[in-house]
Parts: structure tokens; sequence; C-alpha cells
């Protein structure tokens, strides 16, 4: 299903989103993005098969997010539940794009979902990755009862999330690292916030001669940035050093994704901020 | 017995212009205060200087007696020496928003808070979201909620690794959490779970179930974490906001250091400030609207300072008069205004009562208006007892609205009022209503005329001179200003008196200008002046013209010449409004053998008043007592004043009475050139009358239009000559011989004039010598007495009894 309203133009940028802060935050840094290129948001919203199968089993109960009480859950109340969050997630969206005037979409499917992004996303400039896109949620709850849909066009205009915290970006000096430097660099700009680089390096030469290299870019842009070494690159040490930054969002390029779609929701799961894919 | 007619100077007492030094009013000085009335000068200069409870002042008398004119003169003069009074304004109660504070400040302060609380406001409009903005706040405030993040990720983190360990994933679902076992890195399948064996089931199963409860304990706790990292987030927002506010607030406190009411209202804005702040920074914030309306901006009207009196300006006087006397208008309102179909007020809404704007100072009131207005003089009273101004709306008094409304506290209350009204309402309130001899114990009570003396005169012309200043009329030659002071006896309607009537002076003076302009003159002269009150008399005179045309045209019977037996011409005066002129009535009298009454025809329709009565009773006693001292009057009489349709009243026309009476017993025919006026005693003895002028002039009109033959005259009671100004062709035409006037002091004077007859004398034989008046009216009261006693006293019919 689609809700385009103008014919989709490049780049385009995917979003996976949904009514959590993260999700939130996701949509904000997909917004951002696509107010600095002139981008079409493409939202999507995963109803996690995971999700549906756990209702499915015997012994499952909910423990309620803010009445902290136990109940049962059958796979009907699942997909009710994901029904109105998408249509919460659709008319977010819809409210953020005609606001700032950017073509956008929604589109909802069932799958797992950090797969279900990927298959969707092919060919797109950004993938954009809420926490939740990973099905398995374990930060950043919010419990105060706000929902996105009482949130106002002009809150979601002030970059509630990006402009609190850093951008953060892992650069390994590559080519596709520049451009993930770029889109950080842009996204810091226009939310008026820092940017960190996690430099991957196995030696301090290493990081020397690639901090360096962003430093002359950032330089040239009259822009300055904090550089942190970061020798492994192994989910638990990136989502350490990202949590160390309090990131508002982080920067990958595709090659340094995890290949593996478990280590990619394994991330996910312990970001806690979104997680932009530069391809 | 000769009666001196009176002489053409006796009819008018005039006001020599040559005593005037001076040739025009311009000449004069204005009066510096009002003069002739010394007793109520005395008694409102007492009331307003005597600063005691209950002294309030009444001031009493006709209207245009120039009341309001003294009253304010010596106010005037009382004020000026005084300090200013204090400002009062009510501010929002933090505490309890439906009672505000009342703020006493000195004069001219209040209006200065006001602006100050205006600018505190505009400067933290700024100042908050900016201190809400730095880059202290921001890193601040990130570092609670970091702090927060940390602590509940990490459990949550925690947790779920202890559930990966045993292949269990926490799962988020949209309302909440749940745990669910994996395989292959997936949430396990229905029907892969359904395989598993009994035993790996129920280990699963119970594991979830620790799981569930350590979850349970975690979002508890997050919970407690998130009220802290509240609590923690609001001080942080105190601060910053105490930042922002602190040195504001500190001049303004020190500006106002003096005043500890102030101080204490200041602290409580800065508390206020602190605990809302985020209405600061919202209000720099578009604001989305409700059902596509504009919403309202948060509002910041509990800061405003309501300023309900400001003595800031000498101008604002502490004299107030308050024409509208309506509770509110007295006692001040709560206004209430509509919001999404309902009535809410605040502080705000506060409006000030003539009360509020006079405390400190005078307050001014018609007392009939006051006492018209439901619930004002109740008001008034309650706020002079109580010593203080409680404004309470009478809609929530009488339940008959439910709104919300304020409990205003009471402002306490120094102020003196003085009243204005008549005599009548003082003594009603003096009889009838205890608390108003308790809150005004002063009366000034202003006379209607005052002495006509040199002095008078020439204040009377001061008196002139300032009206024709402050009314900015053509100045007044010193004949026209002689010319005022007659008519000012003649409204007094005593030759030696003056009228206090300010207002009818001022109304001749103006008119008199008038007819000066449309004369091309550029001073007022007497003709002007004669011409003003001619003009006044004509629009006035409608019914004493027609009433004249009916009497010469003969529909009404009045003789002017001839003599008549049982007839006489009396006088009656009508008063429409503030015109009153007289016409002649033909009273006639019978008699014949009766039982001693005089029956008095008005009174037995119940057409004749109380006094009226009263004055025909006497000449009953006066008749007996004359002709039947030693036998039953064997009389009776009867009186009527002939083609009257309406109330008689008053006793004015008793000695025409007992002459038309006397003429009937005697056979005696009075002349009918003559008119009478007069109230006897019961010894026959003439006493004053009121209005001798419009009744001379009354009878002069019709015999002047009939012609006058020298005969014709009117006469008067002696004790009424000093009262005569009478009208310039009366005057005249006595001067001429063609008209006169008659001072009497006893019946037996006039009963001679009138018939020609001698009165007649007491004989030492008793009784009077035949052929005079009284000689033959006691020889037909004897007559009388001889044939009742002939016919035996009249019995009433023996009444036949019933038998059962």
């Amino acid at each position: 299903m689609s809700d385009s309203e103008r014919a989709p133009a490049a780049p385009r940028i995917v979003v996976s989103f949904d009514t959590t802060p993260v999700g939130e935050a996701a949509l904000e840094t997909a917004l951002s993005l696509a107010a600095i290129w002139d981008a079409e948001i493409a939202g999507l919203f995963v109803e996690d098969i995971g999700l549906v199968r756990m209702a499915e089993l015997p012994f499952t109960r909910e423990l309620g997010l803010t009445s902290a009480v136990l109940r049962s859950i059958d796979t009907t109340d699942i997909e009710r539940a994901l029904r109105l969050q998408a249509e919460q997630s659709r008319a977010w969206l819809a409210a953020a794009a005609a606001a700032l005037n950017l073509r956008w979409s929604f589109q909802v499917v069932r799958g797992q979902s950090v797969n279900a992004v990927f298959e969707y996303g092919e060919g797109c400039a950004l993938m954009i990755l809420g926490a939740a896109s990973a099905g398995v949620v374990a930060r950043s709850v919010e419990l105060s009862g706000v929902g996105p849909a009482r949130r106002s066009v002009s809150e979601l205009q002030a970059l509630r999330y990006l402009s609190a915290r850093p951008v953060v970006l892992l650069f390994d000096g590559s080519e596709r690292g520049m451009r993930a430097l770029a889109a950080g660099h842009s996204l810091a700009v226009r939310a008026g916030t820092r940017l960190t680089l996690l430099v991957t390096a196995d030696s301090a030469e290493e990081f020397d001669r690639r901090r360096q290299q962003a430093r002359s870019w950032l330089v040239e842009r009259s822009a300055v940035a904090r550089y942190v070494w970061l020798k492994s690159r192994d989910v638990e040490s990136v989502a350490r050093a990202v949590g160390a930054e309090n990131a508002s969002a982080l920067l990958l390029h595709e090659h340094v994704t995890p290949n593996d779609r478990r280590l990619l929701r394994s991330l996910l799961s312990e970001l806690g901020c979104p997680l932009v894919l530069v391809s | 017995m000769s009666i001196d007619r009176l002489p053409p100077e006796a009819l008018y007492r005039r006001c020599d212009p040559a005593q005037l030094l001076f040739d025009t009013s311009a000449e004069l000085e204005p009066l510096a205060k009002l003069f002739g009335q010394p007793r109520a000068s005395s008694a409102v200069e007492f009331g307003i200087g005597i600063a005691r409870g209950g002294y309030n002042l009444f001031v009493m008398g006709s209207p245009g007696t120039g009341k309001r004119t003294l009253v304010k003169q010596q106010l005037a003069r009382k004020v000026a020496e005084q300090p200013a009074a204090s400002d009062w304004a009510y501010v929002n109660n933090f505490r309890e928003p439906s009672k505000p504070i009342a703020l006493e400040l000195p004069a001219g302060r209040g209006a200065a808070l006001r602006e100050d609380m205006r600018t505190l406001v505009e400067e933290l409009r700024i100042a908050i979201p900016a201190a809400f903005e730095s880059d202290e706040y921001r890193a601040r405030a990130g570092q609670i909620e970091a702090e927060f993040t940390e602590r509940h990720e990490k459990a949550f983190t925690e947790l779920g690794r202890e559930a990966a360990k045993d292949n269990i994933a926490l799962l988020r679902t949209p309302a909440g959490f749940t745990f669910a076992p994996l395989k292959d890195g997936e949430v396990i399948s229905p029907e892969d779970f359904a395989k598993l064996s009994e035993e790996e089931r129920s280990r699963i199963a119970q594991r979830i179930e620790e799981l569930q409860g350590k979850l349970e304990g975690i979002v508890r706790n997050v919970v407690r974490w998130r009220r802290e990292q509240r609590d923690r987030v609001k001080q942080l927002n105190r601060e910053m906001t105490l930042f922002a506010v602190g040195q504001h607030v500190a001049e303004l406190k020190e500006k106002y250091r003096d005043l500890q009411r102030v101080l204490d209202y200041v602290d409580a804005v800065q508390q206020d400030v602190i605990e809302n702040a985020e209405d600061f920074i919202k209000a720099r914030e578009p604001q989305a609207g409700v059902m596509g309306a504009p919403t309202e901006a948060p509002s910041f009207r509990r800061y405003q300072i309501n300023l309900m009196v400001d003595h800031g300006d000498r101008e604002h006087s502490l004299i107030v008069n308050e024409d509208h006397p309506t509770y509110q208008n007295l006692v001040g309102r709560v206004d209430h205004i509509a919001q999404f179909g309902t009535l809410v007020t605040d502080f705000a809404l506060i409006k000030p009562g003539a009360l509020h704007r006079a405390n400190g100072g005078y307050l001014l009131l018609d007392a009939r208006k006051l006492l018209m207005q439901p619930f004002s003089w109740e008001g008034l009273k309650r706020a002079l007892s109580t010593g203080e101004i409680r404004i309470e709306s009478l809609a929530d008094l009488y339940s008959l609205v439910s709104t919300v409304s304020l409990s205003p506290e009471p402002i306490p209350l120094n102020i003196k009022v003085v009243l204005f009204g008549d005599r009548f309402i003082y003594y009603l309130l003096q009889a009838y209503d205890p608390d108003f001899r308790q809150l005004f114990k002063v009366a000034a009570d202003f006379e209607e005329r005052f002495e006509r003396t040199p002095e008078n005169d020439r204040l009377f012309a001061q008196l002139v001179a300032t009206l024709a200043a402050e009314k900015k009329l053509a100045p007044f030659e010193r004949g026209a200003v002689a010319r005022v002071i007659e008519h000012s006896a003649r409204l007094a309607g005593d030759a030696r008196k003056l009228s206090a009537n300010l207002e009818a002076v001022s109304d001749l003076l103006c008119e008199a200008d008038y007819w000066a302009h449309e004369s091309k003159r550029d001073r007022v002269i007497t003709a002007d002046i004669e011409r003003a009150i001619s003009e006044q008399r004509h629009r006035a005179d409608r019914l004493r013209e027609l009433m004249h045309e009916q009497i010469l045209r003969g529909t009404v019977l009045i003789d002017t010449t001839g003599e008549r037996v049982g007839q006489i011409n009396g006088l009656s005066v009508l008063q429409l409004g503030d015109y009153a002129f007289a016409e002649p009535t033909r009273i006639t009298a019978t008699t014949r053998l009766g039982e001693g009454k005089v029956i008095d025809v008005q009174r037995e329709v119940e057409l004749g008043g109380a006094i009226h009565s009263k004055g025909v009773l006497i000449l009953s006693a006066f008749l007996a007592a004359r002709f039947s001292i030693n036998r039953p009057l064997s009389l009776a009489a009867s009186l009527v004043f002939e083609q009257t349709y309406g109330l008689v009243e008053g006793d004015s026309a008793s000695l025409a009475e007992l002459s038309v009476l006397l003429s009937s017993l005697a056979d005696a025919p009075i002349r009918q050139s003559f008119a009478v006026t007069g109230s006897v005693n019961q010894l026959g003895e003439v006493q004053a009358i009121g209005a001798v002028n419009e009744k001379i002039e009354g009878f002069f009109d019709i015999c002047n239009a009939r012609g006058l033959d020298g005969k014709q005259g009117v006469l008067i009671p002696a004790a009424n000559v000093d009262d005569l100004m009478l009208r310039a062709d009366v005057v005249e035409a006595v001067a001429a011989g063609r008209f006169h006037v008659y001072p009497v002091v006893h019946v037996d004077q006039a009963i001679e004039l009138l018939t020609g007859i001698p009165a007649g004398e007491p004989v030492a034989t008793g009784g009077f010598a035949p052929g005079t008046v009284n000689g033959r009216a006691a020889r037909r009261v004897r007559g009388l007495s001889e044939l009742q006693r002939k016919l035996g006293p009249a019995r009433e019919a023996p009444r036949k009894r019933k038998k059962p």
C-alpha cells in the first residue's frame, strides 16, 4: 500500500519508525536529511512477525508499560495494537512531511523487522532504522504517556531529539565513509548540535591519519567535530562508544554495517538511538 | 373704625440702585463663599472638620438653595489642606485566587507598581526562555536525562542479557513488554514450541515467569526513577528561573522596601513564576488552536495590578460626586467574561465603586436617588458601620446565578459621606431608621430665605457678578442688579427677605442675558430683567389666562361691582410646579334655624382639607361665643366655595367665610368690589396667610380687565403688609387711586369695610348696638333661639321594639 502524494524522485530515504522515542528520533532524523537533500521519505511500518508469533505461544503475558501489570495477550490484541500504531505513525509522517513540504509515502509490511527494511530499502540513499526495527527492545522506554499523536508539527520542526545530543558517525576513511561524514555533518548543522566521529583504526597512526582526513574536510566547511578512537568494531564496542557519547543518531555506511542481520538487530537493540545506513 | 388704605410705597420695597456702588457687575469681585446661610455653613464646617465615626452629614433644604455649592466650596478648602489619600489595588492571591488581596500604597505609587509589574513580566518573557535556552541549562538537563537513561537502560539491558542466556528474548509490544523463547535467533513458532518436551516447555515457562517478575520490578523502578528525574528537572528549572527572575525581583523589592505587603506580594509573584516557568517558555511558541480556532498565548493576567484607586494625579479629586448611586456604582462590582459558554472572573475584573474612589475623602450623594436604588442604602450603611468596603455580588447573595465569583479582601474605609435631600427625607429617616441617627449625626439645614439688609444686597450683587462670570453672561447694570434683588424678595414672598433659591436667580440671569443679546446689547439692563420675568410668567401662564377668561366671560361667576347679602369674593392660590397664581372665588353663606352647626359643604363632599375644616369649626366657635354665650346656638349655616371642583385646603379664606356668615346673619350686603384673604381665630383676630402678592394680583387682574373704578380693592391681614412685593402695574393703580389694599387686624374691621355698616361694639347692657352688623346678627340669632324654644328641642322618634 502506498500513500505517495507525488511521483518518487531520487534520492529516497527509507525510514522504519514507530511511536517509541527512538522511532520518533528516527523520523526526525529522516525528515532533517530529507529537507537537506529534498529527498522523498518512504515510511515503513513493520509488523514484526516475531510479535505475532509470540502472541500465539500458550503462556504469553504482557507487562504494561505504564501500569506494570501483567496481563494475557493474544494474536488479536497484538494485531489490533499494531494496526493502531501504524495508523498513528502514518498520520504523524503525513503531518510532518506536509509541514516541511516533502514528498512522502507510507507502507505497512509484515515480516522480520530488519529484513523487511532492507528488502524495501533496496537502492535507497539512506535507510534509517528505529530501535524497534530490531524487534527486540531493551532501551529508551517512554513512560510519560505522551504519544506521538499529540505532538504538534512545531515540536517536530524543533528537532526535539537531534538538537539535544550529538550526531555520531562511524568513520573509516573510505569514500563511503566520507559520504557518511557529509550526511552526518549536514544533519548536525541542521540540528544545531555537535558531531562526533568514532574513528575506526587499528593503530594510533591510522587513527591520526583518518582524523586528519575528516578534520580537513570539516575545516573547509568551518566545522569541528569530536574524534574518538574506536579500536574494535564489534557490536558491543560500537554500542558502548555510542552510549558513552549519548548519541542522537548513529550513521554507518553499508560496508561497515554488519552483514549478519542478527548482529545488526543486536546493535539496534543496544543503541537506543536511530541507525542511519548510508549507501 | 376707620381703616387706612396702604400707600403705594408699602406695596413694594424697592432696591435703590444708588446704594450699589458700581456701574456694571463686571467691576465686582466674585464671591469667595456662599452667604446668607450661617447656620448651615457652620454645620457643614463642623461636619467636615470632626474626625469621628458617624459624623456624616445630611444637608437638607429646598432645591436650588446652594447646598452643593456651599459644601463643595468648604470641601475644596479642606481637601487643599489635606494630604493625598492612599492608592488601592487588587492583586492576585496565588494561594486562593478567589480571594484577591487588597494593597494599599502611598498616592501615586499604585500606578508605578502597575507599570513595574508590567515591565517585570515583559522582561521575564525574555529572560526566562533565554535561561532555558542557555548552554548551561541544556548541559545540566542533558546530564539528568543521561543519568536516568543510563540507569534504566542498564537495567533493561542486563535483564535482556540475562534472558538471552536462556535463549529468551525481551520483546517490546505496542503497549508493554513480553518475553518469548527463541529458536535460531527468531521467536519460536507455536508449532516448534509444541514439539518441545513437556519438561522443556515447563522450564521455559518457569524461567519466563522469573524474568517477568524481574521486569515488573524494573518497570516499577523506572516509574520511580522517572519521578526522581522529573523532580530534579523541576529543581533545575526552579534554579534557572530563580536566576532569571532574581535580579528583576530584587530591584522591585528594593524600590518597595518600605511597603511590607507589596514585598510579600512580590515574593508570591516570584514563587508563582518559578512554579510556572513553562508559561513564559510557551509564550514564545506558536500555539495550536482548538478545532481550528486561534488560541491565546499563556496569560499573564495573574501578575497584573488592578489599580482600583489612583491618587497620583491631584486632579483625581478626593471629592466624589456619585450621580447614579446603584449598589454596584457605590460598593463596586465583580465583572464576568464569557469563556466557552461559561462566565468566569478574576481579580482583574473587580471594578471600583464610588466608595473606593472617595476613600480618604468625601462622597456626595443625593439621598432620594440613593434610597430609590435597591440595596444601595443598606450597602452604604453597612460600609460605614463596619468601616470597610466589602464587594459582594448581589446575584450571588440572592443565589440568582451560579457562577464562580470572588470574595475580594475588604478595603478599610475612611470617608465622610454628605447626603443631600429634602427635610421630609431627613425626618423620615430620623423617625424610621435607627442606623441613620448613628451614621448621620450632623444635619445642615439650609434656609429658603435670608435677611434683606444693605450688606446682603451688596453680597447679592456680588453673587450676580459671580454667576455672570461663571456662566459667561454679559455684565449686569446696577439697575438690573437692583431689579434682580427685588425679584428675589418677591420669590421669597417677603419684602424683608431675599430668596435663597440660587437656581431661580441663575435662570433669571441667563434669560435676561438672552434678551439683552436679542436686543443687540452688550450689557444687561433693567428692561431685560423685566422681560425675562414677564416671559417666565407668560410661559407658565396658560392655565391662569384660561381661568381669567372664564371669569370675564361669566362662565365662572365673580362680581366686582355691586353688593350682595351672603356672597363674598375669596381668593384661592393655585400652585403649578414652581409657578403660583391666584383667582377670586365666590363664597356664599346661608343661615337658618338649626343646632349651632356651620355646614362646610366642601368638607361634606370630602373636597375640603383638614386645615380648611379647622378654619370653619373656628367660625362656629366664634359665632357661638359672640352671639349665643348664654343660650344654645340655634343656628344652622352653610358655606360653599362656588364653582370649585377640586380640593380646597388651607384656612386663608376663613376671614372671608366669617364675613359672609355675618353678612347673611345681619342681612348686610357685602360690596363685591372687594376680595378678602386672611385667616381668623376664635376671637376674630385676623392672622397672616401665604401668597399675599399673588392673591392681590389675581383680583387686580380681573378688576383691571373689567375696568378699575377706584372702589375695588383687597383686604389682607395687616401681618402680611411686610410681605408685599406687588407688580408694578398694581402699585401704579394704587398710586393712581384706582385700586386699593386694606390691611385688617380684626373681623370687625373687615365687615365694616365690606358692608359700609358699623360693625358694632359690645354695649354695657350686653349685646351690640342696634343697627350695627353685630347688633343685627345678634338679634337674628336671638330670634332663632326663641323660635327654637317655642318649637321645643328636637327629639329622636322613639324606636318600636319588635316582639321576639
